[in-house]
């Protein structure tokens, strides 16, 4: 409990409205692990462009699966044309 | 004596916006303000088009309206926009939103009555917007509107507040009758005013996330509005202060009039007090101890001040020209709680609907007051 | 500045990001697919603009999830979009975009005297409706198609939805479309089409929503598909009152196949299912002769 004349005013902090943080520690919840196979990877980009949580990346002309992001809803899985991602135990 | 411009109240509320380099004028025309709208719309056309000083369109509805000044203020565009009775009480879920956020917008109400149906002019819609955490000023005279509506982008600029201001004029007494204003220079005004500058806003080089959903911190963030809030009293003064320095004027939060040793007191708010004042004359001509008290301020409501000038007065009638249905006036319910119960205090309800108010109105309500024994509701 | 150059190719979709990720949706959200691919295309000069839905969830206090200026505005959004265009316009800084990502409650239903105004008006803005038909997936919008079960339905739904991207060409817009996100790039030539004209863009995008629609998060780009291929969403647009059909299978597949991968359709019964197979057949044969106008879709 505190006095309203003992509380002091934040200035801007007191102003509601969020900042986007890259440097944040924050993980997304997932409950299986997935892998991308890239000897049977065709680079077809077709999981890059449907991620919902854009947890795949570029990384050397293949497709990478950033585990900070993804929380395993398995539509790349399902989506390859070439059944190059496999789930793998933890 | 300088002579000043004959200007109507929807005149000086123009004037005013072309003064403080309002840039944004979402609009949508209702009786009464409409006459806000045609002049704005007449002062848009007439400007080339390469050098529209004044962004002016129309929108579809009254929220409309309010949606789009909360944008495109908090893109840092100075932006004014008007409403009356029923558009005013239809904005009112935008209007939360507005304060919550801290923008700092100038609305002007011109007050029209609500139901039955009828344009004339009441203060019922004004006073209902208490809650909403916007500053809320009732002006009495043209002069005053065109100063108060300078001074409040220079009491909501300030970081201690960053609060939305509501100004109050009265619905064809004020907005459609010419009187006398003295209008001061852009140059004096450029100096009084400086550039917009929002803390928070939206600009792609700091990109921010205005008006997120909040669960924890909810009660903390409605602290810092409550203290905001109050610090606007201070920055009220403080800015009326500057105003009389530079254009010897001055306003204050309350005004009193003939108060030094009055026993009998009417409080009025609104036009309806230059008229009051005529019969406070008159009865001070015959030796009658009689004062009047005008409450400009509503938000923040300034108790200590009120209480600080009815401290000695044995009698005070409240003229309320509103009503809250089962309750009595508005402004009788805020006075009686900020003075003394000892202090005899009777409510009369008049002007309803745009219902004449004369001097021989006041006249009566002295003789009534003065007669009565116990505190009574009187409908004029 | 958006991107102007073709994209042929999956390959060629620019390779910045504009979200965060680890937003707070639903796994497998359909709706977060299309901000993505829509905030690569329109880049760092956007300001996105939202209603009470779905995407509110996005910038939580103290952290966001988006890179680009948002601002949530609960009543007449487009309003407000209006308003930024407009004040944007005044400093001269024209070259912003104004994105305004609502969500199909607030533009079937509530938002729609603002839409129609605003495309009156001519404001450029950017229009994307995502569509996943009903009210954060739990109640019955306008948006609903017939016989889907929810919390304000739980028989079914009576009424056939209406057409949205139809009533828009009819404000003789410069360009309206539907979109789906199982065919993404026909999703960003089409916003890239859009975005060269000026005025207000429409495109109806329909994002399958696993939570309310009743799957498994893994199989929403295949139920957005079968949503094309059956005919119940077809894929097209209106460019200066010309129509054409964008994606046309040469044959449709039974409107059954469409059903029985969703619970929300599991009220119908055996009359209902072949009258509304007949209903979408009559359909596509007007929309194979560019007749769109006489018949509703589904």
């Amino acid at each position: 409990m505190k006095e309203i004349e003992k509380m002091g005013y934040l200035d801007e902090k007191g102003i509601p409205f969020s900042r986007a943080d890259e440097k944040s520690d924050k993980k997304a919840t997932r409950e299986k692990k997935l892998k991308i196979n890239k000897r049977a990877c065709t680079k077809c980009m077709i999981c890059y462009a449907l991620c919902p949580e854009g947890a795949i990346e570029i990384k050397g002309g293949y497709p990478d699966i950033d585990y900070k992001k993804c929380n395993a809803c398995f539509i790349c899985l399902r989506e390859c044309p070439d059944a190059a991602i496999e789930e793998i135990s933890d | 004596m300088i002579k000043g411009d004959l200007l109507s109240g929807s005149e000086a509320a123009v004037l005013a916006a072309q003064l403080s380099s309002v840039r944004c004028t979402p609009m949508y025309p209702m009786i009464p303000q409409d006459d806000i709208v045609k002049k704005l719309s007449d002062l848009y056309s007439s400007q080339s088009d390469g050098k529209k000083t004044i962004e002016f369109f129309t929108l579809e509805s009254p929220v409309a309206a309010l949606s789009a000044s909360i944008a495109s203020e908090a893109t840092g565009t100075r932006t004014f926009t008007v409403s009356t009775g029923p558009g005013l009480e239809s904005m009112k879920e935008l209007m939360y939103v507005a304060s919550g956020m801290r923008l700092p917008l100038v609305m002007v109400n011109v007050s029209r009555s609500l139901s039955p149906t009828n344009i004339w002019n009441e203060h019922t819609d004004i006073l209902s917007c208490r809650d909403t955490g916007w500053l809320i000023l009732i002006t009495s005279n043209n002069q005053e509107l065109l100063d108060t509506r300078i001074q409040a982008y220079k009491i909501q600029e300030n970081k201690k507040v960053l609060l939305p201001v509501l100004v109050n004029m009265d619905a064809f007494l004020q907005s459609h009758t010419r009187e006398n204003v003295f209008v001061p220079s852009e140059r004096s005004i450029s100096k009084f005013l400086p550039e917009l500058n929002l803390p928070v806003g939206l600009n792609t080089s700091k990109p921010v996330s205005l008006n997120p959903p909040v669960k924890e911190e909810y009660m903390e963030f409605k602290a810092q509005q409550h203290i905001a809030m109050k610090n606007a009293e201070k920055i009220i003064r403080n800015v009326d202060d500057i105003w009389n320095k530079k254009f010897h004027r001055k306003y204050g939060l309350i005004e009193r009039f003939h108060m030094e040793d009055a026993k009998y007191v009417i409080v009025v708010a609104g036009s309806a007090a230059e008229i009051a004042k005529t019969a406070v004359q008159e009865l001070r001509a015959q030796n009658e101890k009689v004062g009047l008290l005008r409450p400009r301020v509503i938000r923040p409501w300034p108790k200590n001040d009120i209480r600080e000038a009815l401290k000695n007065v044995k009698k005070v009638a409240v003229v309320d020209q509103d009503i809250m249905p089962g309750t009595g006036g508005i402004l009788y319910q805020e006075i009686k709680a900020s003075i003394s119960s000892e202090i005899f205090c009777s409510n009369f309800i008049a002007g309803l609907g745009g219902k004449k108010i004369l001097k021989e109105d006041f006249l009566n309500i002295y003789e009534r007051l003065k007669k009565s024994e116990k505190e009574e509701e009187v409908w004029l | 500045m958006t991107v102007n150059e073709p994209i042929e190719s999956l390959n060629d979709l620019p390779k910045k990001d504009f979200l965060l990720g680890r937003a707070e949706a639903c796994r497998g959200c359909g709706a977060l697919i299309g901000l993505k691919l829509a905030l690569k295309i329109m880049e760092k000069n956007t300001i996105v603009v939202s209603s009470f839905g779905c995407m509110t969830l996005l910038a939580t206090y103290p952290q966001t999830v988006l890179k680009v200026p948002f601002i949530h505005v609960p009543s007449n959004p487009v309003a407000a979009a209006s308003g930024i265009y407009h004040s944007l316009r005044s400093a001269g800084k024209e070259d912003i975009n104004v994105l305004c990502y609502i969500g199909d409650g607030a533009t079937y239903d509530s938002g729609l005297e603002s839409l129609s105004a605003a495309a009156v008006r001519k404001d450029n803005l950017m229009y994307i409706c995502y569509n996943n038909q009903s009210y954060t997936g739990s109640y019955t919008s306008s948006a609903t198609p017939y016989g889907a079960k929810t919390a304000t339905s739980p028989k079914g739904y009576q009424y056939f939805r209406k057409s949205l991207a139809k009533i828009m060409a009819s404000h003789n817009l410069h360009y309206v479309a539907t979109a789906s996100v199982a065919y993404p790039m026909d999703f960003v030539r089409k916003l890239q089409k859009a975005l060269s004209f000026p005025g207000v863009k429409f495109i109806d995008l329909l994002t399958p929503c696993p939570v309310g629609w009743g799957f498994d998060p893994s199989n929403t780009i295949e139920v957005a598909r079968m949503a094309v291929q059956t005919g119940a969403w077809p894929l097209y647009e209106i460019e200066n009152k010309k129509f054409s059909l964008t994606v046309a299978p040469t044959r449709l597949e039974p409107v059954e196949r469409y059903f029985i991968m969703q619970k929300r359709f599991s009220s119908l019964n055996k009359n209902e299912k072949e009258r509304i197979q007949e209903h979408i057949e009559k359909e596509w044969k007007c929309l194979l002769r560019k007749k769109y106008w006489e018949v509703s879709e589904y």
